[in-house]
């Protein structure tokens, strides 16, 4: 293997991310040969200076910073849209949450139980309309028959 | 009691906003010392963290705990400030300077690497070795750099790298050496008698 492909794997030989056996052939191939070695060495001092660059740190308030941007963002139409579910989220708690939810189905079932009544007596008047049509109608028929039997008597 | 991440997130979608103040509170301090490797400056570093809190504030109810909440956060806090570089970049007359020394190197204790041993010259040295190391940072490539960033700054490795970035744990590899043999190309006169 050439030194370039060597090269290559110094990044990952550094940082641990090598398997045993691969771990021993680079470990192998730095002993004998002094430029990969020596760029290994950079690698590591380099390595070592990013390290000691101390980190950088928010100023004191961050979170106070961040509930004031928080209170004042406004909604836009799309959070209003998207986020329903966080609004949800944050303003009951779990218990709250089941409690409504099945209070909502009760709701729904006893609105489909009166509604399927009501419809139901509806059925029940029209049947009734049409029966009571029909026994007028039988009463006229049987009036027109009956009348001119009575004339013919008369 | 010390929560777990995991713990904290699922205490927030029962409605627990406390947790997600100790969310803030945990992970502030990484995200800044992200944002500000990526981006290079207080101002900006500032305005971006509190962007991604913003972002896990209304995008916390999509994590669905498939992965650490950390590694979500990172890609989230990578997510904003690849956006806001490419935002920079389309406003004209805005040059989105990584190494604005104004900003940079001001503050005497800022970029003072650790050691109080040593004399004002060493000290002095230093401090350009770090202004150095941060402008050749600077100069990679924004996937290049916040790959490096993940790396040096968190430790994460090239799985949870892979993940943070959606890639695969060869692409991770590819990245960071060609990232270190960028930075290791521009630092190396600094180098010489170091090694």
């Amino acid at each position: 293997m050439s030194c370039k492909k060597w090269k290559k794997k110094l990044s990952s030989y550094l940082d641990n991310e090598v398997s045993s056996r691969e771990r021993s052939k680079i470990e192998k191939h730095l002993k004998s040969c002094r430029a990969c070695f020596n760029q290994f060495k950079q690698l590591e001092r380099v390595h070592r200076l990013v390290q000691s660059i101390p980190p950088e740190k928010p100023r004191p308030g961050f979170y106070e910073r961040l509930s004031e941007r928080l209170s004042q963002k406004k909604t836009t139409l799309r959070e209003k849209l998207v986020g329903w579910r966080y609004g949800w989220q944050l303003s009951f708690p779990r218990v709250g949450k089941i409690a409504i939810a099945v209070s909502a189905v009760l709701l729904v079932s006893v609105s489909f139980y009166i509604w399927r009544s009501a419809t139901s007596y509806e059925v029940n008047i029209k049947v009734f309309e049409e029966e009571y049509f029909r026994s007028q109608q039988m009463n006229s028929f049987v009036g027109e028959l009956a009348l001119p039997v009575f004339f013919e008597i008369e | 009691m010390q929560y777990s991440d995991e713990e904290l997130v699922e205490r927030y979608g029962a409605g627990d906003g406390e947790s997600f103040r100790m969310l803030v509170e945990r992970y502030q301090d990484r995200v800044y010392h992200i944002v500000y490797g990526i981006v290079g400056n207080k101002d900006e570093a500032e305005d971006l963290s509190q962007e991604v809190f913003l972002r896990v504030y209304r995008f916390l109810h999509r994590f669905k705990g498939k992965s650490r909440f950390y590694t979500w956060l990172y890609r989230l806090t990578v997510n904003v400030c690849l956006s806001a570089r490419r935002k920079r970049k389309n406003e004209p007359g805005k040059i989105f300077s990584l190494a604005d020394s104004s900003k940079y190197g001001n503050d005497p204790g800022e970029i003072e690497l650790a050691d109080e041993s040593l004399s004002p010259l060493k000290v002095l040295q230093n401090r350009e070795m770090a202004e150095t190391i941060k402008s050749a940072i600077n100069s990679l490539s924004e996937v290049l750099k916040s790959t490096f960033v993940l790396r040096e700054f968190e430790e994460l490795s090239y799985e949870e790298l892979a993940r943070v970035f959606r890639c695969s744990r060869g692409t991770i590899k590819s990245r960071l050496s060609r990232a270190r043999e960028q930075l290791r190309r521009k630092i190396e006169p600094y180098l010489d008698g170091t090694v």
